[in-house]
């Protein structure tokens, strides 16, 4: 065969050869390019719904309470459902298209979650999105028939506690704290050695204290994960929990003091909340597989597995997770998930949402910020009070917006947060404590009636 | 004398039709999966900072290493937009009745790498707060086997002469700690 011939065969098995894979690389490269797309129009629209979260909390007097927070809950969703929408660009065809992407959306709050998913409708008998209700983030532990109780865990060290204790029912209430950190010596209150100045942040000491004591002398020494019970008829214990017989989680001492995130407390608290999560997060998004016809979708929804760093997220503060799956894109199909935290709530207050104000200068500051002058006047408040709100007393006409406090942002610590920290002084350390204590007393439980009778 | 005319030019021809052509279209075959590699490091590059609202010098580093796994250089640009939170309503009454007066300032890539190769408490990470917008733009700085062939051919020329690039941007939804 000549030499030219050979090209041309050469050519006729090249040529096809190289263009269907130039064309499928391209087509890979649409897709990934889409996928990145999709997430990002995900994750803005997530954040949309948690600002929205974050405004209507704000100006709601009463957000942290039951029906008032479902509201707050179902306006988030629909400007997360609105802004997903528009930024997919189907706006055109109305929410409902994409609803049947969305398997599920969770709001993890102070003590409980809410989760947002497709299941029957008992008032209309419609299979349709609704608000499932509140679930805590509680688990059963029983000892014996003398002693078997349910905990509620939140996201920090408050507990409520309520079933049998030694033969007798009780429920109660309370935060713990480390019983021999807090000394009260007739009117004046020491926490860590440090003197309680706040007359509210002193109650919260005070009954911190106490209903440690009380937990420590009744249930410290019988309560290990062991005992933790699936509610149920047959007492089936937790897999994840079974052969711990050794961590006394609720045995407060300095080792296990519920202020160390490593505390035998702590690491157990966060199982719970996770497993629970999971639990729950896995059945609504596997109903809603098996029935997702209902809704015109046959995709296979499951359950992505979420990252540890992303489950410490969940777990430290009020969260909102938003999947999409089954939205085709290319050759295959999408499936995604946002995890945004909203760190300007009123149902949980960190450390690290304290902002501090001061009377030598008109800013409010971190802690651990340089550029405080007066360290002995500090004032701390949670930093959603520092948010511009709606002037309610004028009315709908005469819409004004104010703020609780003057100061501005210091562009120190808050602006700009690439500051070198300041180590803690006796004086920024009281008022961190009187701080701490005044908001922890000040927020709204949903548990605090428990302790009334 | 013709035949011989007609021999060489098919020679030549075999040559670029047999060679040059099969390696330009693998080598642009290899840039896109390379641009493809870069969009998406890219992309949880930025998607990482604006969950956590911070950038590590570790993050950043691997992310760097990992651009220059594709075997190429890369110039990356940083752009972080900070959210001026305090004009717009405290001091000056007439912005009572507004809403979505945002004012920001910019820093960039040599800014936010003196913070974090700098000293002290505050470096090896730069703080963002929720609020703020991150953005980063990639492209190649060295001459792909790819662009080589095409000079060979027809030549571009300039400085803006990169075929792989990649950008993403975003809000920052988390203040870093």
């Amino acid at each position: 065969m000549k030499i030219q011939n050979m090209a041309v065969v050469f050519i006729i098995i090249i040529l096809p050869i190289s263009i269907l894979l130039s064309v499928y690389v391209k087509g890979e490269v649409e897709v990934i390019k889409r996928q990145n797309k999709y997430d990002q129009i995900l994750s803005e629209s997530t954040y949309d719904a948690v600002k929205a979260f974050k405004l209507n909390t704000v100006n709601n007097s009463r957000s942290t309470q039951a029906d008032s927070i479902r509201r707050d809950i179902k306006a988030s969703i629909n400007s997360f459902i609105n802004s997903l929408v528009t930024n997919l660009g189907v706006s055109g065809y109305g929410t409902e298209s994409i609803k049947p992407y969305i398997p599920a959306i969770v709001y993890t709050l102070y003590d409980g979650f809410y989760i947002y998913s497709p299941t029957i409708n008992l008032e209309t008998g419609v299979y349709e999105h609704i608000i499932k209700p509140y679930i805590y983030y509680s688990i059963r532990y029983r000892i014996d028939n003398y002693n078997d109780v349910v905990i509620n865990y939140t996201l920090d060290n408050y507990i409520v506690v309520y079933g049998i204790v030694n033969g007798n029912y009780v429920s109660r209430a309370g935060y713990l704290e480390n019983v021999t950190d807090i000394s009260i010596n007739g009117s004046q209150v020491t926490y860590k050695g440090t003197v309680i100045t706040d007359e509210t942040a002193k109650q919260y000491y005070i009954e911190a204290r106490e209903f440690t004591q009380w937990i420590n002398d009744n249930l410290a020494e019988k309560i290990t994960p062991s005992n933790a019970r699936k509610i149920g008829e047959n007492d089936e214990t937790y897999p994840e929990f079974e052969g711990n017989v050794t961590d006394r989680i609720l045995n407060i001492t300095g080792s296990n003091d519920p202020q160390r995130e490593d505390s035998a407390f702590n690491v157990h608290r966060r199982e719970v909340i996770r497993l629970i999560l999971q639990d729950n997060l896995n059945s609504a998004i596997t109903s809603y597989s098996a029935n997702s016809e209902a809704l015109g979708t046959t995709y296979n929804f499951k359950m992505p597995i979420l990252e540890e760093e992303e489950w410490n997220r969940l777990i430290e503060n009020v969260t909102m997770i938003t999947f999409m799956q089954g939205l085709p894109i290319g050759n295959k199909y999408y499936n995604g998930y946002s995890v945004v935290s909203c760190p300007k709530n009123k149902e949980y207050i960190s450390v690290d949402s304290i902002y501090y104000i001061n009377e030598g200068d008109s800013y409010y500051h971190r802690i651990d910020c340089p550029e405080i002058v007066n360290e002995n006047t500090l004032v701390g408040y949670k930093n959603i009070e520092f948010e511009r709100k709606i002037n309610s007393n004028l009315g709908e006409e005469n819409k004004e917006y104010i703020y609780e406090h003057e100061e501005n942002a210091c562009y120190y610590c808050i602006i700009n947060s690439n500051y070198e920290s300041q180590p803690l002084t006796s004086a920024r350390i009281q008022a961190q404590y009187n701080a701490m204590g005044r908001i922890r007393k000040e927020l709204y439980k949903r548990g605090d009636d428990l302790n009334k009778d | 004398m013709g035949e011989t005319l007609v021999t060489v030019t098919a020679i030549f021809l075999a040559a670029i039709l047999m060679f040059v052509f099969p390696l330009m279209t693998v080598s642009e075959r290899s840039d896109d999966i390379s641009e493809l590699n870069v969009q998406t490091l890219t992309s949880q590059f930025v998607d990482n900072i604006k969950s956590t609202g911070k950038l590590t010098l570790t993050n950043y580093d691997n992310f760097v290493q990992s651009l220059g796994a594709t075997g190429n250089t890369y110039d990356v640009e940083l752009e972080f937009k900070i959210l001026d939170d305090n004009p717009g309503g405290k001091d000056t009454g007439s912005g009572l009745d507004k809403i979505g007066e945002n004012v920001y300032y910019s820093v960039y890539t040599s800014q936010i790498e003196d913070v974090l190769y700098g000293s002290g408490s505050s470096a090896g990470q730069y703080k963002l707060k929720e609020g703020d917008i991150v953005s980063v733009n990639v492209k190649n700085t060295n001459t792909t086997i790819s662009q080589m062939l095409r000079n060979f051919f027809y030549s571009l020329v300039g400085n803006d002469s990169y075929t792989i690039a990649a950008s993403s941007s975003g809000m920052v939804t988390n203040t870093g700690k």
